[in-house]
This record gives C-alpha cells, sequence and structure tokens, in this order.
C-alpha cells in the first residue's frame, strides 16, 4: 500500500553526536535563553556521574538549577505533577534531561505540564499539546529508547495500570546531546534491554505500513548496528567505539521509528509494561521474535531486507526457510546478550493475556503495524511468549 | 469494495496524525504563543494606560473637590474666628466681674470688670489652673461655686451664705476677704457650666456683682425694723396696761354708779369703754404684727379647714345664727404655721363679717393647690372697695372712709400682706361679681424634698 507519491514528513531535532557531547549543556542552555534550569534524572545516573557533569557544565555559564530525581523505572503521572510544582515553585524556565527513557519522558511531562497547566494524562493521544513546553534538551544515557530524538512520550497512569502515550511533535526535544561515553556505565543487563529495544524500533519502522525511503535508510543502518555489535558490547561495557557504534545504531533507529512509527511488538510491550512495571526493552525483547512470525507474511520481502541488514545470506532458500533463518537469528542474539525469556518470566500468566490484548488493540502503534490483528491474534502472540 | 481487513476511517486519520500529517502536527515553535502573549501585553498595557489616565483624572477631580472644601472650611473657620472674638467682646466688656475656665480648671477668660474688681490683668492668670482665680478673692488658692458645678464639697459650700441651684446654674451669696485692699466685699455669684454643640462639657462660666453697698443697707434696714418692732411692742405693752386700768374703772363706775347718773353722764361713759375697747383691739393687732417670726415650717401638713373653724368659733362663739352665714368650701392642706394662718383668716373673716349686714347675706372661704402655689379667698357682699383705696388697703393704719370701716384697727390686712409676703406669696383684692370685696392670699408651699429658698438659707 506504500507508494511513492503518498505525503510523508520526516521530523528530527537538532543534536550533536560524539565524545563529550554532555559537556556542552550550560552552552547551550544559555543560547535557548535559560535562566534557572530543572535537571531531571534518576539516582542510578546521578551515582555514575553524568549529572555531576552536565550541572558544572551549567555552573560553568552561571546558571542555576535544581535537580529533580524523583523518576522510577516507567515515570508515572504522579512523579510528573511533582516534578512540575519544583519547576513551577523554583521558578525555572528551561529543563534538561539527563538519563534513559524515564528520565526524558518524565521531563517531557513536566514541560508539557508547566506550559499548560493541566493534569499530564489529560494529553493521552496524538496532538493533544496546545501550548509548546519550555526549551527542553535530552543527554541519553542508554543506547536504545531515542526518546532524546522521539515525538513520544510514554507514562504510567498507576491507577489503571496503563501506560499512556503522549505523541505530539512539539514533545520533541530542542536540542540532543548524544554522547557514546555515556553508555559505559550500563550494567550488561541494562545494556542488553536498551539494545534489543533499538534493534525493534529499527525492524518495526522498517516494516511499518508509514515507512518511507527516509526512514528506511535510518531503520536499515540502525538493525545492521545493532545486530552486528549488541552482544560485544554487552561483553566488553567499557569499550567506548562499540558503545558509539551502539549509539549511532540506536540514534538512527529512533529517527527511522519516530517518523514511521511502530507496530503490534510496540504496542503489546506497552500493555505488558503497564501491567506490570516490567522493563521496557525485556518486554521488546521477549515478544520479537514471536511478533516477526505473524507479522512475516504481510511483508516477506521487507523482513527479507532486514535479514539482509543483519548479514544473514538468504539466497537459495524458499520463504519458510527464509523464515526461520530470521527468527532464529533474533533468538540468537537474545541468548548472546542473555535475554532469552518467556513472559512467565516476568509473572504474566494465561489469565492476564484478555485484558493485555485489548490493551494493546488500543495502543496507537497497532495503526502501523504490517498485518492488521484482532484480538484473538493478540492472544494467540501472548501465548506463544509463554 | 471495502475489503474487511481494510483499515477503519478512524483508523486512517489516527495513522495520518502518527505520521505527522494531521491538522495541528507541527513542530514546537513558539512564535504564535510569543504573539499572543505580545497581544496580551498590549492590550493589558493599553488598559493600564486607560486605567492610569482614569486615576489620574479621578485624582485631579478629588484634589479639586479637596481645593473647594478647603476654602469653604477656611471661611467657616473665619467666620467662627470672628464669632469668637464677638463673644470674647461681649465677655470683656459685660458690666459684671466674669471669668471662664476650660475644662482642665484653666482661666480662658477674665474680663475688663474683673480686673477692675480684683487688681488682676488678665495676662497675669490667663491660661493659669489649680484654682488661681480663687486667689484674688479668698487669698488662697482654694475651689469656688464655678468647680462645686460638677462636685460638692461640704467645706466650700459652707463658706457661701446660700447657695440656690437651678438646673445647672447656682446662684450664692459670699463674702470675698482679699477684694478691695482687704477691706473685703459681699458677692452675688452666679456660675454655669458651658457645654459644646455635641452636649459635652468644655467648661464653666463664673460673673459676679458687689452687692456690699446693698447688703450694709439691708442690714441697716433690718436693724432698724428689729428696733422698730421692739418700739412698738414696748408702747403697746405699756399701753395695755393703763388701758386695761381705764376700761376696769370704767366698768366699775358703771355698776356702782349707774342710778346716780343721768343718760347724758351714762352715754359719755359708754364712748369711753366703745373707745377703750377699741384701743385695745388696736394694741392687740400691733403686738401680734409686731411679734411675727420668720416662718419655720412645720413637718406635719396643717390643714386649713380645721384652721378656719378654730376662727369661726372664736368669733361668733356668742351667735351660732350668724355663725351659720359663713359658709366654707373645700381647703388645701399646707406647711404653714398654724399660727399665722390662724391671724390670716382671723384677720379676713372678721373684716368680711364688718361690711355684711344685709339680711341673708354671706361669707365665702375657700381655696385651691397649684403645685407649690396654695391660694385662699375670702368672700363678701358688702359694699366692696373703692377703686382708689384698693391698692392701700393693705398698708398699715390704713382705713377706708366709710362708717364700717373706721370700725378697723388698720393693722389687719397690713398683717395679713406680711404673711402672705414672709411665705414667698402675696395678697391682693378683687371686687365680688354682684357686688362686694374678695380677698386672696397666695402662700408658696414647697414639697418637702426640695428645699425652698429659706431652707437654704437656713443652710448656714
Amino acid at each position: 500500500m506504500t507508494q511513492l507519491t503518498e505525503l510523508r514528513k520526516f521530523v528530527a531535532p537538532e543534536y550533536i553526536f560524539g565524545g563529550g557531547a554532555r559537556h556542552l549543556a550550560g552552552r547551550y542552555a544559555k543560547n535557548l535563553g535559560a535562566r534557572k534550569v530543572l535537571v531531571v534524572s534518576d539516582p542510578g545516573v546521578v551515582a555514575a556521574g553524568w549529572v555531576g557533569d552536565v550541572s558544572a557544565s551549567l555552573e560553568k555559564e552561571g546558571l542555576p538549577y535544581v535537580l529533580f530525581t524523583g523518576v522510577s523505572p516507567n515515570p508515572r503521572a504522579e512523579e510528573v505533577m511533582s516534578g512540575a510544582e519544583v519547576y513551577t515553585s523554583e521558578r525555572c524556565n528551561a529543563i534538561v534531561a539527563v538519563g534513559g527513557g524515564s528520565p526524558m519522558d518524565c521531563a517531557k511531562g513536566i514541560g508539557i505540564v508547566s506550559s499548560n497547566n493541566r493534569p499530564i494524562l489529560d494529553f493521552e493521544g496524538v496532538d493533544m499539546v496546545e501550548i509548546p513546553m519550555p526549551p527542553l534538551i535530552c543527554i541519553p544515557t542508554t543506547g536504545g529508547t531515542s526518546a532524546d530524538v522521539s515525538q513520544f512520550a510514554i507514562i504510567l497512569n498507576s491507577a489503571e495500570k496503563t501506560k499512556v502515550a503522549i505523541i505530539s511533535k512539539t514533545v520533541l526535544p530542542d536540542l540532543a546531546l548524544i554522547d557514546p561515553v555515556t553508555l559505559t556505565s550500563m550494567d550488561p543487563f541494562l545494556t542488553a534491554c536498551t539494545g534489543l529495544d533499538a534493534l525493534t524500533h529499527g525492524i518495526e519502522a522498517f516494516v511499518s505500513n508509514a515507512h518511507s525511503p527516509m526512514t528506511d535508510l535510518h531503520a536499515l543502518e540502525g538493525i545492521r548496528l545493532v545486530s552486528k555489535h549488541l552482544a560485544e558490547s554487552v561483553k566488553n561495557p567499557t569499550d567506548v567505539e562499540l558503545r558509539t557504534l551502539i549509539m549511532q545504531g540506536s540514534l538512527q533507529a529512533g529517527l527511522a521509528f519516530s517518523n514511521a512509527i511502530l507496530g503490534a511488538n510496540h504496542a503489546m510491550a506497552h500493555s505488558l509494561g503497564g501491567e506490570r512495571d516490567a522493563p521496557h526493552g525485556e518486554c521488546n525483547a521477549i515478544l520479537l521474535d514471536h511478533v516477526i512470525a505473524f507479522n512475516l507474511s504481510a511483508a516477506p520481502e521487507r523482513f527479507e531486507r532486514i535479514a539482509e541488514a543483519m548479514g544473514l545470506d538468504l539466497r537459495g532458500m524458499n520463504s519458510t526457510e527464509k523464515k526461520a533463518a530470521l527468527l532464529n537469528h533474533i533468538r540468537s542474539i537474545k541468548q548472546e546478550v542473555g535475554l532469552d525469556l518467556k513472559l512467565n518470566n516476568i509473572g504474566i500468566t494465561r489469565g492476564d493475556l484478555s485484558s493485555l490484548s485489548k490493551k494493546a488493540l488500543k495502543d496507537p502503534c497497532m495503526v502501523t503495524n504490517p498485518r492488521r490483528a484482532n484480538q484473538r491474534d493478540i492472544e494467540v502472540i501472548y501465548e506463544e511468549s509463554l | 469494495m471495502r475489503n474487511p481487513s481494510d483499515p477503519s476511517d478512524d483508523e486512517e486519520a489516527l495513522r495520518g496524525k502518527l505520521i505527522g500529517l494531521g491538522e495541528l502536527s507541527h513542530r514546537k515553535n513558539y512564535y504564535p504563543e510569543l504573539q499572543k502573549r505580545l497581544e496580551e501585553l498590549r492590550k493589558a498595557h493599553n488598559e493600564l494606560e486607560l486605567r492610569v489616565e482614569e486615576r489620574t483624572a479621578e485624582l485631579a477631580r478629588a484634589n479639586r473637590q479637596l481645593k473647594a472644601e478647603i476654602t469653604v472650611r477656611q471661611q467657616a473657620e473665619e467666620q467662627l474666628r470672628s464669632t469668637h472674638r464677638q463673644l470674647q467682646d461681649i465677655i470683656e466688656f459685660l458690666p459684671d466681674a466674669t471669668f471662664a475656665i476650660d475644662d482642665a480648671g484653666k482661666v480662658v477668660a477674665w474680663n475688663r470688670a474683673i480686673e477692675e474688681m480684683t487688681g488682676v490683668n488678665k495676662d497675669a492668670i490667663l491660661g493659669h489652673g489649680d484654682y488661681a482665680y480663687a486667689l484674688p478673692l479668698y487669698g488662697q488658692k482654694r475651689p469656688c461655686l464655678i468647680d462645686l458645678l460638677r462636685r460638692t464639697d461640704g467645706k466650700i459650700e459652707a463658706s457661701y451664705d446660700f447657695i440656690n441651684r437651678r438646673g445647672d446654674v447656682l446662684y450664692a451669696e459670699v463674702f470675698a476677704p482679699n477684694l478691695h485692699h482687704g477691706q473685703g466685699a459681699y458677692l452675688w455669684a452666679k456660675a454655669s457650666i458651658l457645654y459644646d454643640q455635641q452636649g459635652n462639657v468644655r467648661g464653666a462660666i463664673e460673673s459676679f456683682r458687689d452687692i456690699s453697698e446693698r447688703k450694709e443697707a439691708q442690714t441697716k434696714l433690718q436693724k432698724a425694723n428689729r428696733e422698730l418692732e421692739a418700739f412698738v411692742f414696748t408702747v403697746s405693752h405699756d399701753l395695755r396696761n393703763p388701758l386695761n386700768s381705764i376700761l376696769c374703772f370704767a366698768a366699775l363706775l358703771f355698776k356702782d354708779c349707774a342710778e346716780k347718773l343721768d343718760q347724758e353722764d351714762l352715754d359719755l361713759l359708754a364712748g369711753i369703754q366703745r373707745q377703750g375697747k377699741r384701743m385695745q383691739a388696736l394694741i392687740t393687732d400691733l403686738l401680734a404684727l409686731a411679734q411675727l417670726r420668720p416662718i419655720e415650717r412645720p413637718t406635719e401638713a396643717v390643714p386649713a379647714s380645721e384652721v378656719v373653724q378654730e376662727v369661726i368659733e372664736s368669733l361668733f362663739g356668742e351667735n351660732p345664727e350668724e355663725a351659720r352665714t359663713v359658709k366654707v368650701g373645700s381647703l388645701p392642706q399646707l406647711r404653714i404655721p398654724k399660727s399665722h394662718l390662724y391671724q390670716i383668716f382671723d384677720n379676713l373673716i372678721s373684716n368680711a363679717r364688718r361690711y355684711t349686714h344685709g339680711e341673708g347675706d354671706t361669707i365665702e372661704v375657700g381655696g385651691r393647690r397649684d403645685g407649690d402655689r396654695v391660694t385662699f379667698f375670702v368672700r363678701d357682699h358688702g359694699p366692696g372697695i373703692p377703686a382708689g383705696e384698693k391698692d392701700r388697703i393693705f398698708d398699715l393704719f390704713y382705713r377706708g372712709a366709710t362708717e364700717s370701716s373706721r370700725e378697723g384697727t388698720g393693722v389687719g390686712l397690713a398683717t395679713v400682706q406680711r404673711i402672705a409676703r414672709m411665705a414667698e406669696g402675696r395678697a391682693w383684692v378683687e371686687e365680688t361679681p354682684g357686688g362686694g370685696a374678695t380677698f386672696h392670699v397666695v402662700l408658696i408651699d414647697p414639697p418637702q424634698d426640695r428645699p425652698s429658698e429659706d431652707a437654704a438659707r437656713s443652710r448656714r
């Protein structure tokens, strides 16, 4: 259904990529007119020292700042509201987020609430943010979420046990300072989770029914870089060159999915994350091969190009063999990075599947999945992942 | 034909929005918001300017009004000052010595008359408190009448001959030993509280008048009166004994020698007896008049009707037939000594009897009370009093020209008038409608709880 003449948009923030990019936070905050900065992070990132580097660069520019670290993995709506309260009461006028997807999504939420003055859950859906948020600089310290270049903010509604997607071009940061050095503090499990998240971004963006030549380029390159170097990077966490390659792959997969959007894999992972508060990358990884198996028939030739990007030689294989080769490769990557898990490992039982499937079907990511799925289809995929 | 697996319209719209093709999909751009805020700011600015203008105009209005009010106030103050000057001038030229104090007891006015009387200039005393005004009068700083307006002070009150209060005004007489270079002077003083428009006490004013001369004359007069009374008493008393002897002798002569004397001699003897009795009556009346003492009011009221009955019995005891011609109406009770009341009715009824000769003529006696005033009347139907005599009839020793009036002593009505005056009243005569004379006597009889001037006088 994708045609060359169809309308497409490509949105990306201004970004600076490279070792030491984090030290530019002060200069750019000042350029963006900051007088007082709210620095949003989490305790782990503070302990790793990255927040210290960033605040030093703010101090160097004479910019006062307030640190807000009340963010848990999968940021909650209440955390966003209390962050916004700090932002307002401290009379801040700019935000710098340092960390993985959680602090960055939380920072986006704080920005939305502080300029619109309404509860964060009011903004669920697409293009619901009316007034732009204050200047936001994102400094990612994980190689996968790509929240620093995406128009997504995922907030946990802990009362309803659902993840709420806020999708708007206005939540794109004003600047991303992408510094691969920051990845060196990640442990193997986090490296694996975020890496597989990035891989899923690339795959889903490439097979999305809204893909375009521009997103295809970035998606395939992201798949290639992550699938090739992830296992090595997990084994050599301090190798900055490897970290840089993963960060590059994550960035490109991010640019791809932010514009081509995602699919069933993310819809179902959001549903899982809402129900069990499990790491997002882990959820994606558990589902990845099962969702590919379901989608493959809808776009076999595009999955072939994914397999080729992963370095597989499919020549002489029939479609069944090609499918098996791709799925086996995905599984072997999962095994190699230590994420060969099942849903029951994160406490999901058969009884949860019906409600999980209902929530997944309502997720906006489902709209761009290459194959239309009904309740039963989703339940089956979950079942296979048990 | 739509394939069942085709996406619905809703999904199609959602997909369009997701890939950035929705109506509201745009990158964050501050410009529209900035413009909106600038527009709001412009509006707020304009509104502010408008308000500043309004406020300025309002202030200017208020300022003008204030200026007008100030002018009116200045005029009022000027008028007040002028009124004040006028009042000061009036006080200044009052013939009576006058001074005034404020609520703190400081002298605020001291007029020319008081300067002359005391020899103290106003410059030396204005603004001074602590009873400075008493010094030139009494030789010491002490409370005066002006200070008794709002509090009592038994010691000070005792130094006044009398003090009489009427509402907020005190009247008094006092001797001021330091006036006239230590010669002293009797003063008649009057003090009053001064109020402002709201009824608050603002001070007090006192005036006094030198009554030393009058007082001296009064003292002389009283002394002369006393001497005269003593003389009358002595003369009457000394005359009575020889007269009684003459009458006795005449009676003996008539008894023993009636057969020896002819008719002419008998007539002469009767003449001696008649004239002697008249003289006896005259002396009795004069003694009664001379013996009149100032009224001391009894604590119990005296019923006038009882007194009148006694008088009638005494006058007509031998002739009950005649007694019935006296018709007595209702009579009030009053606090006047019984002896005084007796003399009033004795004189008036015997006077009326002298002029009552006609068959069936009556004498009417009555009275009534109007508050403090008690009025009695005694009415006859005789010939009446000629117009020219009405004023003189109460004079001592005055007797009318008629036959009947010749019988009187000319002392009785004077005694009635004297008693009436002693009781703060008076006596007068009017013509009885249809002929005759009606004598009226008014006596003042204040209630017991409110002392009269006499009571105040007797405080000393």
